[in-house]
């Protein structure tokens, strides 16, 4: 597979404050990498820096296998920027907007392409209302449109449903995902895991300034491995008698709750379940503690958090 | 090149369509020459009397500088509004000549001052000004009067560079109608107290004012028109220079 984004070392300081401190990772063409990290992590920053509208420090950085910070102009013309604030004329229309950035990039068919572009993103109805009269979906829409003009090979999304309503944020993501599907590289900055989960097919944890994991999700949840599972008893003497048969486990044991660390294989899950019945005693609740790409998130910047410190 | 001016021309309708998408800054465009013809010729006419002159027609030359200074304001807004907004974000991550940007507002700026100038003169003639300038008279008026348009766009051009908000602009902007306040305008620079017939004398309203109203109204001129040049083409070269200065650092940043 081709990788069409590549970062190497890249580093970036904001007077005394070290933003990014040698990020390194590539996307492969025609997929969609999620950028994930809080607020301040530096996702903007990398986001700037690859589409040239800021200088980095160290490091570097090829898109389309142009050199961004050497051919910053071969590499505009092969991406597309929708940044964190809708970068749409209020004064203009909807259609007025698509034609000011189709004329721009000079593509002969610009009409052709926003008729296309409008009802892609069904707008058909609104296209020739001000877009000061949008609504917050209508103008995210439209902003995405706008970086559709002219079907750029990657198209950089800084934090696309920031701000949306979850019915807005569903409508979002089967447009993304749709892009995709066409063959469109997307790299997308989000501080939402359920985001990343859900529309990525490589997510990276930009956290300290560094990637501090990254993978597919589901390589994401095997960092943390451990499936634990609680189990509630009637009483306290049951879950006493409980806690002598399951020797070996890893536990934590509350007073009718014990908590037991497994491999998260069915294997230990059975034997564990067997113990309890052979020696006669009932399970009043069972529950499976799943680990979420939530868990391994706070489970990696709390390491990298801590260690630093 | 050919990109460069394309990119510009595409540049300057957008900032045309929403020029013409505000009513209310049309109208008050048109209409504001003609307040302040009707304010300062009839209201001041009055009281004021300059020896050897109408006061109508003493006052257009000012008058007119004045409302380029006002119209050239808008300027200053809309560059801020698109340097604060996403959208700069937008045209520079496309591969636009990098001077298009700039280049449509100053374009926007210099057309429509050109327009509110010939109604100012429109609004002029109404209320009884009456010039003896002949067709070459007419012709070196129009040169340095687009000159000045354009010194003024670029300092507008730079103040929405510079500016933190809409509020920061509109204080500075004053400052520029003060600059015709304090100037031969509305009364001779001599019967200003010293400091303020100082500042009067040597700033760039002055002389091209003077300048204005010698060929007007065939009054004496001495070396007024080319101190006018002067300023003009001084502070086009350094407002040019500096407003791409700030410009590019903006965006290197």
């Amino acid at each position: 597979m081709q990788k069409i984004i590549e970062v190497k070392g890249l580093k970036k300081s904001f007077k005394q404050n070290q933003v990014l401190k040698g990020v390194d990772f590539h996307v492969y063409k025609g997929k969609i990498f999620a950028l994930l990290g809080s607020n301040g992590a530096g996702k903007t920053t990398c986001v700037r820096i690859l589409s040239t509208l800021t200088k980095a420090d160290g490091g570097s950085a090829a898109i389309c296998g142009h050199d961004v910070f050497k051919e910053a102009d071969n590499v505009r013309g092969c991406i597309s920027l929708t940044g964190q604030y809708a970068a749409v004329d209020e004064i203009l229309t909807g259609r007025e907007n698509l034609y000011l950035i189709g004329e721009l990039k000079h593509l002969p068919d610009f009409r052709k392409q926003t008729e296309k572009l409008l009802s892609l993103i069904n707008l058909e109805d609104a296209a020739d209302r001000r877009v000061l009269e949008y609504s917050g979906g209508m103008r995210r829409r439209l902003d995405i449109a706008m970086s559709l003009m002219g079907k750029p090979q990657v198209i950089f999304l800084d934090e696309p449903t920031t701000g949306l309503d979850p019915q807005n944020r569903i409508v979002m993501w089967d447009m993304i995902a749709r892009l995709a599907e066409n063959g469109t590289t997307i790299l997308l900055t989000t501080q939402y895991l359920e985001e990343a989960e859900y529309l990525a097919d490589h997510i990276a944890i930009l956290h300290n300034g560094i990637i501090t994991a990254e993978g597919s999700p589901e390589e994401l949840k095997k960092i943390l491995p451990i499936g634990e599972i609680s189990l509630e008893f009637m009483n306290s003497t049951d879950a006493d008698k409980a806690r002598g048969l399951l020797e070996g486990y890893p536990l934590k044991a509350g007073r009718k709750i014990i908590e037991v660390s497994t491999n998260g294989s069915a294997s230990q899950l059975t034997d564990i379940l067997n113990r309890i019945n052979d020696g006669g005693l009932t399970i009043s609740r069972f529950t499976q503690n799943q680990p979420s790409l939530e868990d391994a998130f706070l489970t990696l910047i709390g390491e990298k958090g801590g260690k630093n410190e | 090149m050919s990109k460069a001016i394309s990119d510009s021309y595409i540049m300057f309708k957008r900032c045309l369509i929403k020029t013409s998408r505000s009513p209310e800054a049309v109208t008050m465009a048109i209409v504001v020459p003609f307040i302040m013809m009707v304010l300062f010729g009839y209201v001041f006419g009055g009281i004021a009397s300059i020896e050897g002159f109408n006061y109508i027609n003493f006052i257009v030359p000012g008058i007119i500088l004045q409302c380029i200074c006002n119209s050239s304001a808008a300027t200053s807004l809309s560059v801020h509004n698109d340097m604060s907004k996403g959208i700069i974000d937008r045209f520079r991550s496309i591969q636009i000549a990098k001077s298009a940007f700039i280049s449509g507002h100053v374009w926007m700026s210099v057309i429509r001052s050109i327009v509110i100038t010939i109604a100012t003169f429109g609004a002029a003639f109404m209320i009884g000004f009456r010039p003896t300038a002949g067709f070459a008279e007419w012709l070196v008026i129009s040169g340095i009067l687009i000159l000045f348009i354009i010194a003024m766009t670029w300092l507008v051009v730079i103040i929405g560079l510079v500016s933190k908000d809409a509020e920061a602009i509109s204080g500075i902007n004053f400052l520029l109608v003060v600059f015709v306040f304090l100037s031969s305008a509305f009364a001779p620079p001599e019967t200003l107290p010293t400091v303020l017939r100082v500042f009067a004398k040597h700033q760039p309203m002055t002389p091209v004012i003077d300048a204005l109203r010698g060929l007007l109204l065939g009054t004496p001129l001495e070396n007024e028109i080319e101190i006018a040049l002067i300023w003009c083409i001084g502070l086009i070269v350094f407002g040019f220079v500096l407003a791409v200065h700030i410009y590019k650092s903006k965006l290197t940043k």
